[in-house]
């Protein structure tokens, strides 16, 4: 993993024909949000197949979702939260970095965890926002929003750090 | 009887209850919680819904296993984290359910995404 980090490129582009053609890893993501509203997003089976084909396949499943999918009240994810879960995996996966896990909450979010070694970076997607959380053995844990100056990049290379 | 407020003794467990059918990806591949299972919702006001381990049990808890999986956490790793553990019996005439092995998990905040991550890296799964 750590490779994959030392040969990031900010010019590293999807190869899906589709609006994420700009997307790269050095957008920031607050600048994701606006674009992602009115599109509708079908990776390739290229993408579909790779690494992460298996939290695509669990994003669709959420795409599913109806409200008070657990009998307790939980809202469904809107298809804007749909679009940027969708959008961040395809990211990750033009990077080369395998997500863990991806899950629904009942606010209507997504949250995926990104995991490498001990330490994991959740990525929680609302329908307004999105926040990080940062969970390793050797620090305390942080969280922060998306902001102009975060990179995603940074946290990535924070992730993969050894 | 526990008196409504009262903390529950650092020795005991919590159960929470999480939903996860199996034919739903909504748990770790391991089987293990997600951040999203300790996460409060609007109507909880503040209030982490848990049985207490030592007053009920794992079948009662989990109410239908079709649908629920249970997750076991040690009160001194909520007490850890700086948040509380409570009593908080429900009872019919209040709540529409008797379960006096109820309590809740106070200090969580709505905006606070860590402490539901180390409530769900604290937690084990129980097999029910």
């Amino acid at each position: 993993m750590q490779a994959l980090i030392d040969s990031y490129s900010p010019t590293i582009e999807s190869s899906v024909d589709t609006p994420f053609e700009k997307f790269t890893t050095e957008y920031r993501l607050d600048q994701l949000d606006a674009p992602f509203r009115s599109i509708t997003y079908r990776p390739s089976a290229e993408i579909k197949n790779s690494i992460n084909a298996r939290i695509f396949g669990i994003v669709d499943d959420i795409a599913t979702l109806n409200d008070n999918w657990d009998e307790d009240g939980a809202i469904a994810p809107g298809s804007e939260v749909i679009q940027l879960a969708q959008a961040m995996v395809h990211s990750m996966t033009a990077v080369g970095q395998e997500i863990y896990n991806a899950a629904p909450g009942a606010k209507g979010e997504i949250m995926l965890d990104l995991r490498a070694g001990n330490k994991s970076l959740e990525v929680i997607i609302y329908r307004n926002k999105m926040k990080f959380v940062k969970f390793s053995p050797s620090e305390p844990p942080t969280q922060g929003s998306f902001t102009p100056n975060l990179l995603l990049t940074d946290l990535l290379a924070w992730l993969n750090e050894k | 009887m526990n008196v409504k407020g009262q903390k529950v003794s650092s020795d005991w467990h919590l159960y929470r209850r999480g939903f996860g059918p199996p034919d739903k990806r909504f748990l770790n591949p391991d089987g293990t919680a997600t951040s999203r299972a300790f996460k409060l919702r609007d109507k909880d006001q503040g209030k982490l819904s848990v049985d207490v381990k030592e007053m009920t049990t794992a079948a009662n808890a989990i109410i239908d296993p079709t649908k629920f999986v249970l997750f076991e956490v040690p009160v001194v790793a909520v007490e850890k984290i700086g948040l509380s553990t409570v009593h908080d019996p429900l009872s019919v005439v209040n709540d529409g359910i008797e379960n006096d092995a109820h309590a809740s998990i106070l200090g969580l905040d709505d905006d606070d995404e860590i402490k539901p991550g180390l409530l769900a890296r604290a937690s084990r799964r129980i097999a029910v």
